[in-house]
């Protein structure tokens, strides 16, 4: 029973992780908080679920051509948004969410469609009182393991990676090193949309394709940023599997709607105890 | 002058339209009431709330409550709930006053989508159903009809705006506009940002809960699907329409934003409504932003000086 | 009215204020010099509030000052200036004068209606404060955005905003930076004149030795976080250190 609460909760850990992994490397190196993160994956997951109505032998192909169409779309996007102030852009991409919803919900209408796996989501590998493990949480954790475990590669040992950093920390003295620090901002937003979009295609699945679908998500995502300081990555993606376990624990044994206050609780406790987040850097007064 | 003109003539707009109109007119005052706390809360304060339809939600509940459960007339359960709304707002205005940038819109967030998880469970608040107000029989002395009502809800916009309008233009308006932009020298001069902040916090709970009991009362019940987070973006898409230098900015950002958005949704639109709402408002706000981040009050300042004064955010 | 024991403030390994004890008379004037990096902004942030000493204890009139926050010091009647322009947005000179009353305009969430009365305090606080821009000579910019102001007179603007909080005792950070030679002269004058006519300590920082000397009727010379000359005027040209860095 516990083993299974545990393993679907880091099921939906690992969405939470991907899209507060998301949020935090946009907002490490634009400054920029994304609210559209949720409803970007959401969207983009639309678009893969037209394709497969089309195509439904192409799914391994579909699923590599969505993720590289996310990176440049976020790529596209980092270009598109007017960078004066970070909170003028936070809203701008509150703007994005409101803007993909809506449009979401006028092209595919309301009704929650299910989203095919190339697999048999049924074939189950572990079953307990009723409550079986499929090989759809096999694939939701080796697909999210496989691009967390790929990132934080790419970020530690590619000169790709290594710039990125330096961007997010220094720009000032990676610009004075020659590097295209425009280009580099808009490469992460690239990468964190694809991250999302990710997190998308994993949550679709875990519940069920609609408009509204990325809401609780995103709010789960935005508390393990919160708890990562939205600065730390490793710190993120922590959160994220940590929050999804808790979920779980706290839907089976309290009630499955609680996510929203759950979220309200963590974010506040997190802000009243380390405003800078567990693992932020503490904040000086800048006089 | 100008202002009892249009007061007069707004007073008289109830026998020159149907009810129709009249209706939209009432909800462009609820907006605007609203859209007013939002821009002492935004432009003045220079922080941002994310979860105002939770507060909209308190005034609902609270005056449909305290009338259906407890026999309280309209207008005292109406201030209370508002009142009680604006306590709530103090108590997160407190939690969120140490909060920059990214922390104090995910705080207020996750404040309003926690708050509507707890009406769709509360068997009080008549949980995913909502629950049916009370008919009024009158409003302020007046037999309640829709031309009362419209009435009364000019009368409370033109109270508040005056008020507004006073304590902003003095020491209050004054020290929050100095907080927002230069907080080191508010407290060189004695004022208290905390203070300020959750005062304003405050202050926009407050009227957004005083809205939300006039809408429910409009509408005839109060469901949750009327306060989620996409309502909190479609206030704070108001505010930014109409600029956030002014509360004048917020008046003639609620006042367009509720008119243009009827008349495009009955002409382009067929499905269902809300879509279009979200739509719009993330239209209005990744347009404004983008090409006028002062809204139309800050247009209006350019067109009027050579150089803009007021700052967008 | 400004006592300190054994204040320290360290940034990192760097040392900017070490185990600093003065005692300032409520009515005096003192003006504080010292090569950069000498800790004279540190000290003033941590008389102020701004910035929290890692060691010591500071009185106001009496009262430890702990656990106050800057805004509660400006209560007490401690106003400090900053370096350079701190201007808000969008308010005229009027308003930013009006900003330093803040304190002394009673507070009112029910105002008697639109300014009608004549014993309104939002009136009886802008009588005030065009008195003080007469007094600096500004007043016929009242209605000006500060923004749109030269510096010199944004400057002006600054002490008419330090001078209607009323100050008990006022600390200023470098008052003259960024002005020429003769408005600096003539602004120096001006804080004189105000601090004749309205009776306030002043602690000044100033890189200008002879205008500072003339100023102030006790100098003190810091140097890496310590005193190392203290004196009258007169006095303290004769120490060798000040000799050193100031090569009278």
């Amino acid at each position: 029973m516990m083993l299974y609460l545990l393993i679907n909760g880091l099921a939906f850990g690992s969405i939470y992780a991907l899209l507060a992994l998301a949020m935090s490397i946009t907002y490490k190196s634009t400054d920029i908080a994304n609210f559209a993160q949720g409803e970007l994956a959401m969207f983009s997951t639309y678009i893969f679920f037209s394709g497969l109505l089309l195509w439904p032998q192409g799914f391994w192909l579909l699923l590599i051509l969505m993720l590289a169409f996310n990176f440049f779309g976020g790529f596209l996007l980092q270009k598109g948004i007017p960078t004066s102030s970070s909170k003028v852009s936070m809203i701008i991409t509150l703007g994005l969410q409101m803007l993909l919803l809506g449009c979401a919900g006028w092209l595919w209408g309301p009704e929650p469609r299910h989203l095919p796996l190339p697999f048999e989501a049924g074939s189950v590998w572990f079953e307990e009182e009723g409550l079986a493990l499929s090989s759809y949480h096999l694939w939701n954790l080796l697909s999210a393991g496989l691009l967390l475990g790929g990132l934080f590669l790419l970020m530690r040992n590619t000169s790709l990676g290594l710039a990125i950093q330096a961007t997010q920390q220094h720009p000032e003295s990676a610009a004075s090193l020659g590097l295209n620090t425009q280009r580099i901002k808009a490469i992460a937003f690239g990468l964190s949309a694809l991250t999302g979009g990710l997190a998308g295609m994993l949550a679709a699945p875990l519940t069920p394709l609609e408009p509204t679908m990325m809401w609780n998500n995103l709010l789960m995502g935005f508390a393990a940023a919160v708890w990562g300081g939205f600065r730390s990555l490793k710190g993120a993606v922590l959160a994220g599997y940590c929050l999804g376990m808790l979920k779980n624990l706290l839907a089976y044994y309290l009630s499955p709607d609680l996510d929203a206050m759950l979220a309200f609780g963590l974010i506040a406790l997190v802000l009243l105890w380390r405003p800078q987040g567990i693992w932020g850097a503490k904040q000086v007064r800048n006089l | 002058m100008l202002a009892l003109f249009c007061g007069s003539v707004l007073a008289g707009f109830p026998w020159l339209v149907n009810a129709y109109w009249l209706y939209i007119g009432s909800l462009i005052f609820i907006q605007i009431l609203i859209a007013m706390g939002m821009s002492v809360l935004m432009g003045y304060s220079g922080q941002i709330s994310l979860g105002h339809a939770a507060f909209v939600a308190i005034g609902a509940y609270g005056t449909l409550l305290l009338r259906a459960e407890a026999g309280w007339p309209f207008l005292s359960a109406l201030l209370v709930a508002s009142l009680f709304g604006g306590l709530i707002g103090a108590l997160v205005g407190r939690l969120g006053v140490r909060l920059k940038g990214p922390y104090l819109a995910v705080l207020t967030m996750a404040f309003g989508m926690a708050c509507l998880t707890l009406l769709g469970r509360s068997d009080g608040l008549g949980q995913h159903a909502g629950l049916i107000a009370p008919p009024l029989k009158s409003i302020a002395f007046l037999p309640y009809s829709p031309t009362s009502f419209y009435l009364f809800l000019l009368f409370l916009v033109g109270l508040v705006y005056v008020w507004l309008s006073t304590i902003l233009g003095g020491k209050i308006g004054r020290a929050l506009k100095c907080i927002r932009d230069q907080e080191h020298l508010a407290e060189s001069v004695g004022i208290s940002p905390t203070y300020y902040k959750v005062l304003a916090f405050a202050l926009s709970a407050f009227l957004a809960a005083l809205a939300g009991g006039c809408w429910m009362q409009l509408l005839g019940l109060a469901h949750p699907d009327n306060f989620t987070f996409q309502h909190s973006v479609q206030f704070l898409a108001v505010v930014v329409l109409g600029g956030m230098g002014h509360i004048k900015g917020a008046v003639l950002g609620a006042a367009l934003f509720t008119f243009i958005q009827v008349q495009l949704e009955s002409q382009l639109f067929d499905g269902p409504s809300a879509y279009f709402g979200w739509i719009f408002s993330g239209g209005i706000l990744i347009l404004i932003l983008s090409l006028e981040p002062g809204g139309l009050w800050g247009l209006w300042q350019k067109w009027n000086r050579p150089k803009p004064a007021s700052r967008a955010l | 009215m400004i006592k300190t024991q054994g204040l320290s403030k360290r940034f990192g390994g760097l040392t900017a204020l070490d185990a600093l004890h003065l005692d300032i008379p409520a009515d005096a004037c003192w003006g504080l010099f010292g090569p950069n990096g000498s800790g004279k902004s540190t000290l003033l942030h941590c008389l102020s509030g701004y910035l929290e000493p890692d060691q010591g204890e500071i009185w106001i009139g009496g009262q430890n000052t702990r656990m106050l926050a800057p805004f509660a010091l400006a209560k007490l009647g401690l106003i400090r200036g900053f370096q350079g322009t701190y201007l808000v947005d969008g308010l005229t000179v009027l308003e930013h004068v009006l900003l330093g009353q803040h304190q002394h305009i009673p507070s009112s969430f029910f105002p008697k209606l639109p300014f009608l009365s004549s014993d309104h305090p939002e009136k009886k606080a802008r009588q005030k404060a065009l008195e003080w821009l007469d007094f600096l000579g500004i007043a016929d910019q009242a209605n000006q955005l500060v923004q749109r102001l030269p510096y010199g007179m944004q400057r002006q603007v600054e002490l008419a905003r330090l001078l209607a909080a009323e100050p008990k005792f006022l600390l200023l950070d470098e008052p003259g930076a960024g002005l020429n030679a003769e408005e600096r002269e003539a602004f120096f004058e001006q804080i004189t004149a105000a601090r004749k006519s309205a009776g306030f300590g002043l602690l000044v920082i100033a890189h200008h030795f002879s205008l500072l000397s003339q100023m102030a009727d006790h100098l003190v010379m810091l140097h890496q976080g310590k005193i190392v000359a203290s004196g009258p005027a007169d006095s303290i040209v004769q120490e060798a250190v000040v000799r050193e860095h100031y090569l009278l």
